[in-house]
């Protein structure tokens, strides 16, 4: 500690004298105060209740292009945006991530996290190519190992299968639980299926379906924003 | 226990509105915006792995928490899945994003080596005339201070005479080239790659009497790169090299958070992590690097542990001077932020949320006679920032700006008396370390007196030498005791799990509870996160 040996006795002053010099934080009311409530015996509310706008609250915000890359590959099982044109596949998040505004630190310091037209388009583009692969994928994996379609036989149209099918998915894409007793939040994603499967060929009914939903899902706000 | 939900019509409608909202933002969009709700649990669980481990729950995990709901167990189940993702591996994903958007940790497009007499590069990359292999790796100075011009060597093996000596042939452009040798690079050992055979020498004194380790040396082009490329910095290498500069920052301050100790110890380490790549850097090709100038490596030479470039395994290890102070000190932050005033702007910034802006109407003309005040604490409009700027820059005057050489004050006292002599004579070659490092440069009747004199210690009064003797860690030490760090720290998270700055109000109301919260708790990030995703406010969304 050559040459900084007086630094010594004023560290030690500083700490006896932390007391007195501690930093100054006020004491208010408000969310910070108390400790931390976690559900305190509340019951589930359920989704998107209501609440008084003075509150403390947090704004709604678009998954960044790394949370998208890690996320995908979670609700389909795996895959990726994959292409390969020509010199070996590559990973499409990767390519088009500063298209995107993913920042690098030297040009784009800070990431647009506005759910504009770019990632939505982006969105639509992936969803096509990762959701066909999907279907295909799911539907020649062993029921043990499917990840889309959680019923035995794949390519069944009973609205019973379908119907447990989209709830699953509900909780894979969006968090959103149905429960078994509410068939009416499945309908918008049921309807879906049934015109998608009802005009393909019988024997790509149910993939056409499948297909419809999955980019249904992966292009709807709630899939990227949280 | 049935929930109810708003049917899907009526929330596909919403999330139309919303989107709608943000792309065309009619009255009528914001009004339905900003009604906050509450979300579920299940949502609640997305936004908690969203931000704590950077990706969706998975299907088994949400149907674990409808099982606890169901079981009667969720209150603590909750609070026990934010420690486990704390806990876990993917928390990096969290610590990692949240210091690259503070901390801006890329320096790709800098010069690790200087490029004209280190670094190698395959023939297809200059003035390549088709002819023959374009990898085979050649540097710029070697060609044109022994082959006549800015060429490779011919794309043959290479041939000695009887005496040992390269044998090269007279070329109709004036140069003459040598062959090739193949060679086991220290980046691909196990492997071969094709040298023009000057640069694959391994000569220890240049042809000007210096060693060959140093700029001086290599500057000749007569060196080569030394024992399996060694001097030497291929794309190859660069490309596994430069990355690691930023694992390196990144990994002093995962470990800190990970440990659970005090987040204000990323300030204070003396010690950082080495692998391979670094260590190969270190030894070989910092004390050559002059733009930006390294020279002296952080962890010293003769202090460095025995590690093949491809080892890309880390290890800790202390550094030299005192002044260091963690990551304000470290390569990468020295690298990416070049002058003093950037990183102190940049520590400011990121940990004080205080940032240096212009003032309201911006500054004088330049033409204004305010305006040719040499000295920026006092020159009209600059002062506005720079009265502040300027003492939190001197806790970085120690480390050379344009690089990250510790200026040692026995190597580098405050004045030099040849560079005062230099700068007072009109049309002087002042030498090297005089140009760089001191004031050699009269351009105001004012600066006179810094004639000679350390840049750093211009215009420097006492409490800002002493801040300069004492380095970032003084700066640090500060803004704890005042509470500057904590609140900025607390406001910084609160953003990034918010989505949204703290108004007026909550940095009045909320902000110094938890800032105090956080001191008290012993500068404890990771708890300081779940305090965060556990208040109320964080389940509750502004749509």
């Amino acid at each position: 500690m050559s040459g900084r040996w007086w630094m010594v006795p004023i560290g030690v002053l500083a700490l006896a004298a932390c007391e007195e010099g501690a930093p100054h934080f006020a004491s208010p009311a408000g969310d910070a105060g108390g400790p931390p409530v976690v559900d305190a015996g509340r019951p589930d509310v359920g989704p998107d209740a209501a609440v008084a706008p003075d509150r403390l609250s947090r704004a709604v915000g678009r998954m960044t292009v790394e949370q998208l890359a890690r996320s995908i590959p979670v609700v389909t099982g795996g895959l990726r945006w994959m292409e390969d044109f020509g010199n070996g596949p590559v990973d499409m998040l990767q390519v088009l991530a500063p298209t995107l505004g993913a920042p690098d630190y030297l040009l784009v310091t800070e990431e647009n996290l506005e759910p504009g037209l770019i990632i939505a388009k982006f969105l639509q583009d992936a969803s096509h190519r990762i959701c066909a692969r999907w279907v295909e994928r799911d539907r020649a994996a062993p029921p043990e190992e499917r990840t889309l379609v959680h019923h035995e036989d794949w390519d069944s149209l009973e609205p019973a299968d379908v119907d447990r099918t989209l709830r699953a998915l509900m909780l894979r894409f969006h968090a959103r639980r149905v429960p078994e007793d509410d068939d009416a939040a499945l309908e918008p994603l049921r309807a879906l299926f049934v015109n998608a499967s009802s005009t393909a060929p019988p024997e790509r009914a149910a993939r056409d379906g499948w297909l419809a939903v999955c980019i249904a899902m992966m292009t709807d706000p709630e899939f990227i924003l949280y | 226990m049935r929930t109810r939900s708003p049917t899907p019509r009526r929330r596909l409608a919403a999330a139309l509105a919303l989107w709608a909202a943000s792309l065309a933002g009619t009255a009528a969009a914001d009004e339905a915006c900003e009604a906050p709700v509450e979300v579920d649990r299940f949502r609640l669980l997305r936004q908690l792995s969203l931000d704590l481990r950077g990706r969706v729950p998975s299907e088994a995990e949400l149907r674990a928490l409808a099982a606890d709901i169901e079981a009667g167990a969720v209150d603590e189940s909750l609070s026990a899945r934010v420690d486990e993702m704390i806990a876990g591996e993917e928390f990096s994903a969290l610590i990692r994003r949240h210091h690259l958007d503070l901390l801006w940790p890329n320096i790709d497009g800098l010069q690790l080596v200087d490029p004209a007499f280190a670094l190698l590069l395959p023939a297809r990359l200059y003035q390549y005339d088709g002819v023959g292999d374009p990898d085979r790796l050649f540097i710029l100075y070697v060609g044109l201070t022994q082959r006549g011009g800015l060429v490779p060597c011919k794309d043959e093996p290479a041939e000695w005479d009887e005496e040992g000596n390269l044998v090269f042939e007279a070329y109709p452009d004036g140069t003459r080239r040598e062959g090739w040798v193949k060679v086991e690079p220290y980046w691909a050992p196990g492997t071969e790659v094709k040298v023009c055979a000057l640069e694959a020498q391994m000569r220890p004194i240049a042809d000007n009497g210096a060693p060959c380790d140093t700029a001086q040396g290599m500057f000749t082009g007569s060196c080569g790169c030394g024992p399996d490329l060694e001097r030497c910095l291929s794309i190859d290498a660069a490309l596994v090299l430069i990355p690691q500069f930023r694992e390196q920052i990144l990994r002093a301050i995962e470990r800190v958070v990970i440990e659970r100790r005090p987040y204000t110890d990323i300030f204070f380490d003396d010690e950082e992590d080495l692998n391979g790549p670094l260590v190969h850097y270190y030894r070989h090709l910092a004390p050559m690097a002059v733009d930006p100038i390294v020279q002296v490596p952080p962890v010293p030479v003769d202090a460095l542990p025995d590690r093949p470039f491809t080892d890309l395994t880390w290890s800790r290890h202390p550094r030299g001077p005192e002044e260091h102070a963690g990551i304000l000190t470290s390569m990468s932050y020295l690298l990416r932020f070049q002058t003093a005033r950037a990183r102190a702007n940049r520590f400011y910034t990121a940990f004080l949320c205080a940032p240096f802006e212009a003032p309201p109407g911006g500054l004088p003309s330049p033409d204004d006679p305010c305006s040719d005040e040499p000295d920026l604490r006092e020159r009209c409009g600059c002062n506005a920032c720079h009265a502040r700027l300027e003492p939190a820059a001197a806790h970085w005057g120690r480390f050379a700006e344009a690089g990250t050489m510790y200026l040692d004050p026995e190597q580098f006292p405050p004045f030099v008396a040849r560079c005062a002599e230099c700068a007072r004579s009109p049309g002087a070659d002042c030498d090297f370390i005089c140009r760089r490092f001191y004031v050699t440069e009269i351009g105001h009747p004012d600066e006179a007196p810094f004639a000679g004199v350390l840049k750093s210690y211009q215009w420097r009064d006492e409490a800002e030498l002493a801040n300069l003797e004492a380095g970032p860690e003084k700066l640090v030490r500060a803004a704890i005791e005042d509470g500057r760090l904590a609140q900025c720290v607390v406001r910084k998270l609160f953003e990034r799990l918010y989505h949204r700055e703290m108004t007026d109000e909550e940095r009045a109301r909320d902000l110094p509870a938890l800032a105090r919260e956080f001191h008290d708790g012993g500068y404890d990030w990771a708890a300081l996160v779940k305090r965060l995703v556990t208040m109320p406010g964080y389940r509750r969304m502004i749509r």
